[in-house]
């Protein structure tokens, strides 16, 4: 049967055995015996996972010291665990499956002779990336410090934040067969209940083989039916987190990958970022301004300027229109095919340099910048005022970085209806964005909130900021915003 | 359970309805009505609107149930006949606001548009909508109506420059006879009324309030929108088909000066949620009248239908305007609005006492 699980035999040499066999040939499993005072016992680890110099220091070491004693009537496993070992995690093990699993997660593991269990040491310490600065949410004023792929680092990023008795981290293991590590975060005193066990119940229900990062874990918090928003949203940053945490939201993260999952997540959430309260508040307000009127900018524009060109020239000023209509007089493609073609290349260009080696993005960008911008212009194949749209609608792009795929894909929605229906396309387009945003309800807190429905006491630090003085003692919590 | 909107999304839907039929005012339609006497058509139309709502608004906080599912339990086969004219009316009341706005794209603004697609677009788009749910509308709305609410004013503050107090005229200088009959006629054309008989149940709210509310703050948006039109329009704006549009055009700030595009944009957000809304209620009349969930493809239907009278109701103006204020339409908007919920009620009334009669 596959679940069932075999104890661990008294003789260490068996113990021997059924680790092998349970573990295979690998290369890199150490089996090393050892004489604790006339007790024989056997060491199982990885090679490479456990941190080498605690484990000669803080286990062998003193295991083979000559003050080790065993007093009469107790064991060498109980001397163990009552005296030994303070400076980590020290559990007891009875199963072979929980034991090889503990050794697959970088703990040393002690059998003794005649124990029939095993003591499993925590003492992990593989090779791992270090914490630095976030690639994906930089900031000009606030921390550098973004999460790693270590899901003990980033509880500890978060911990040092939060330095509250109320933070709950629970560990939860997720995938059937690379039992990946997923820390379940929340504030005890502001997370819904309710919300806390729906979400874990979602988590506990995935049955994916394996979880190699959080995008695995993300689309079963989500809901069922289409839509081009999501309800959960992604943090690489540990103080990001811990403010949305006293907000009453969950934490997810996910061993292996330096994001965590923030469940639920607002629209409003993609316009604020960490330097809005560092800085200003009539800074802040106006930066959250311009970050909506980009996100706007970068879904609609190229549509609505296809749309303009081809049905509606009359709305533009005289001046703009003859020199827009003089440049895309002289190339060959008309207004919506030109948009969609340089947009695609857009797209190919900014992927190529997602994917690329770091040493050609230099040609890359030469590619990108004088051939297809320049050269194409020049050679009349593209004109000049939609390779403007493009550059301003991919800046735009930029500064909400986060909605990305969203915008893209939506981009080329409003060119195709621009293109087709001009100036009533894109509004019906547009519609059909608020509509879409509106639909979802993450967890029953709308996603539009707190714009639609309107909620008077977060309005403190919506589009508008207000200081920390006028914004309370405490953050508002997301489920007064519920409806 | 079935989703449930708020007071104020309720409101902000049924708002942006009757708005759009401000926006599509069509003039030659209301001829006879001085500038000044719209004071008196309010007037009217609030009155007649009052006594198009208190048969649902006394069934909403009675029964706390639709006309439709009231009908049902009165008998079966009435409440499939009483959903199925439900049904009808939204079709109808979807098919004409939309043909105003192909009107109004077809001749005023670019006789060469196709129509067509652009219909089609709008309904499989309200369909989508609809689709998405009551809650999804409801709080579109409310993002709409507050664009709506910010472009009004910057409108009407714009225009104010060119107000001419010369252009309005003695009050009830023709008599009240012509407001009488164009607020009767505003009124029955008011399909709004047929959401509170069908979608009250799916509002969390008050139906007493919200309809005061509704028909207090479109009554004075109108006459505020009307003063400011005919203020600024006169004589010239008489002769227009689509007054508000003409006010768009000649508002002007500094070099803004194309309000009219900011007007169609929010005009076809407006018409994007009353087409929704429309065949959201005659899904909803469907699964009241005849007890089971609407299909999926029950949109794609309903589309078909409004488009269809779409197609034959917008194929010019003069035919629109006939049929849009005929007796018969006017005929079988009373029926929905007062009749059928009076049968219903009473009927089911009978029905109760029929069993009480049984048991004891």
């Amino acid at each position: 049967m596959e679940n069932e699980k075999t104890p661990i035999p008294l003789s260490t040499d068996e113990c021997e055995k059924a680790v092998g066999d349970k573990l295979g040939q690998s290369f890199d499993l150490l089996i090393r015996r050892c004489k604790i005072q006339s007790t024989n016992g056997v060491f199982f680890l990885i090679d490479g996972m456990c941190d080498e110099i605690k484990l000669i220091q803080s286990v062998i070491g003193p295991l083979t010291d000559k003050h080790f004693l065993v007093e009469p009537g107790s064991t060498v496993n109980e001397k163990i665990k009552s005296v030994f070992y303070k400076g980590g995690g020290i559990t007891e093990k009875h199963t072979i499956e929980e034991l090889t699993a503990d050794v697959l997660s970088g703990c040393a593991v002690l059998v003794t002779e005649g124990s029939g269990c095993a003591l499993s040491f925590g003492i992990q310490g593989y090779a791992k990336k270090s914490i630095s600065e976030p690639q994906t949410e930089q900031n000009e004023r606030g921390s550098r410090e973004g999460f790693t792929d270590n899901f003990k680092d980033n509880a500890s990023l978060l911990r040092r934040r939060l330095r509250t008795p109320d933070l709950v981290i629970e560990k939860l293991t997720v995938g059937t067969l690379s039992e990946t590590p997923v820390l379940f975060c929340y504030l005890k005193s502001k997370a819904d209940k309710h919300l806390v066990d729906k979400v874990k119940k979602r988590i506990n229900s995935i049955k994916l083989e394996a979880i190699l990062g959080a995008g695995y874990i993300r689309p079963f918090l989500d809901k069922k039916h289409f839509s081009m928003f999501s309800d959960t949203g992604l943090t690489e940053r540990p103080d990001t987190l811990a403010s949305m945490l006293c907000e009453g939201r969950i934490g997810i993260i996910t061993d292996g990958t330096p994001f965590a999952i923030v469940v639920p997540y607002l629209m409003a959430d993609y316009f604020h970022v960490p330097d809005d309260y560092l800085t200003p508040v009539y800074y802040a307000t106006f930066m959250r301004c311009l970050r909506i009127f980009c996100f706007i900018v970068a879904a609609v524009l190229p549509g609505l300027f296809v749309a303009l060109c081809l049905f509606h020239p009359e709305v533009m000023p005289s001046d703009i229109m003859y020199e827009i209509s003089a440049a895309e007089n002289k190339t060959p493609f008309p207004v919506a095919v030109e948009a969609i073609i340089i947009h695609l290349i857009y797209e190919i260009v900014r992927e190529a340099g997602l994917r690329m080696p770091v040493a050609i993005g230099h040609a890359v960008s030469i590619v990108g910048a004088l051939v297809i911008g320049d050269a194409a212009v020049t050679a009349g194949l593209i004109a000049a005022p939609m390779l403007i749209v493009v550059a301003l609608t991919a800046i735009s792009s930029s500064v909400v970085s986060r909605l990305h795929e969203t915008v893209a894909v939506m981009r080329f929605g409003f060119i195709i209806i621009g293109g087709l229906t001009g100036l009533y396309g894109i509004m019906i387009g547009m519609g059909l964005m608020i509509l879409d945003m509106s639909s979802v309800a993450p967890y029953g807190i709308p996603f539009t909130a707190p714009f639609s429905p309107y909620i008077r006491s977060a309005q403190k630090d919506n589009v508008l900021r207000r200081s920390w003085r006028k914004m309370g003692s405490s953050a508002i919590n997301i489920d007064e915003m519920r409806v | 359970m079935k989703e449930k909107i708020n007071a104020v999304q309720f409101f902000a839907i049924i708002f942006l309805c009757r708005i759009t039929e401000f926006f599509t005012y069509i003039a030659p339609r209301e001829t006879g009505v001085l500038p000044s006497d719209r004071l008196f058509v309010v007037v009217f139309f609030s009155l007649f609107c009052i006594i198009s709502l208190l048969p649902a608004l006394v069934i909403a906080k009675k029964e706390k149930k639709s006309v439709p599912t009231l009908a049902k339990s009165a008998s079966p086969v009435f409440g499939k006949i009483c959903a199925i004219i439900y049904i009808m009316a939204f079709i109808w009341a979807a098919a004409e606001s939309v043909s105003r706005f192909e009107l109004f794209i077809s001749t005023v603004m670019f006789p060469d548009t196709d129509i067509n697609l652009i219909t089609a677009l709008l309904l499989f788009a309200a369909a989508f909508a609809a689709a998405k749910g009551v809650e999804a509308i409801g709080r579109s709305s409310v993002t709409v109506t507050a664009v709506l609410a910010a472009s009004f004013v910057i409108i009407i503050l714009t225009s104010l420059s060119e107000f001419d107090a010369v252009n309005f005229s003695p009050l009830l200088y023709n008599g009240i006879g012509t407001p009488f009959s164009d607020g009767f006629s505003s009124a029955s054309r008011t399909w709004e009324i047929l959401f509170f008989a069908v979608m009250l149940p799916s509002v969390r709210a008050n139906p007493t309030k919200t309809a005061a509310a509704w028909l207090t703050v479109f009554s004075l948006a109108a006459l505020t929108g009307f003063f400011v039109i005919d203020g600024v329009t006169g004589m010239y704006g008489e002769r227009q088909m689509f007054k508000l549009y003409t006010l768009t055009v000649l508002a002007k700030l500094g070099i803004l000066e194309r309000f009219d595009d900011v007007m169609i944009g929010i005009w076809v957000l407006c018409e994007l949620i009353k087409a929704s809304f429309c065949l959201l209620a005659a899904s909803r009349a469907f699964e009241d009248g005849f007890g089971k969930r609407a299909p999926k493809y029950f949109y794609l239907v309903l589309v078909g239908a409004v488009f269809a009278v779409f197609t034959v109701a917008a194929r010019s103006v003069s035919k629109f305007a006939e049929t849009a204020s005929s007796p018969a339409i006017q005929t079988a908007f009373y029926l929905c609005a007062i009749l059928l919920p009076v049968i219903a009620a009473v009927s089911s009334n009978a029905k109760k006492k029929k069993e009480v009669k049984n048991l004891a």
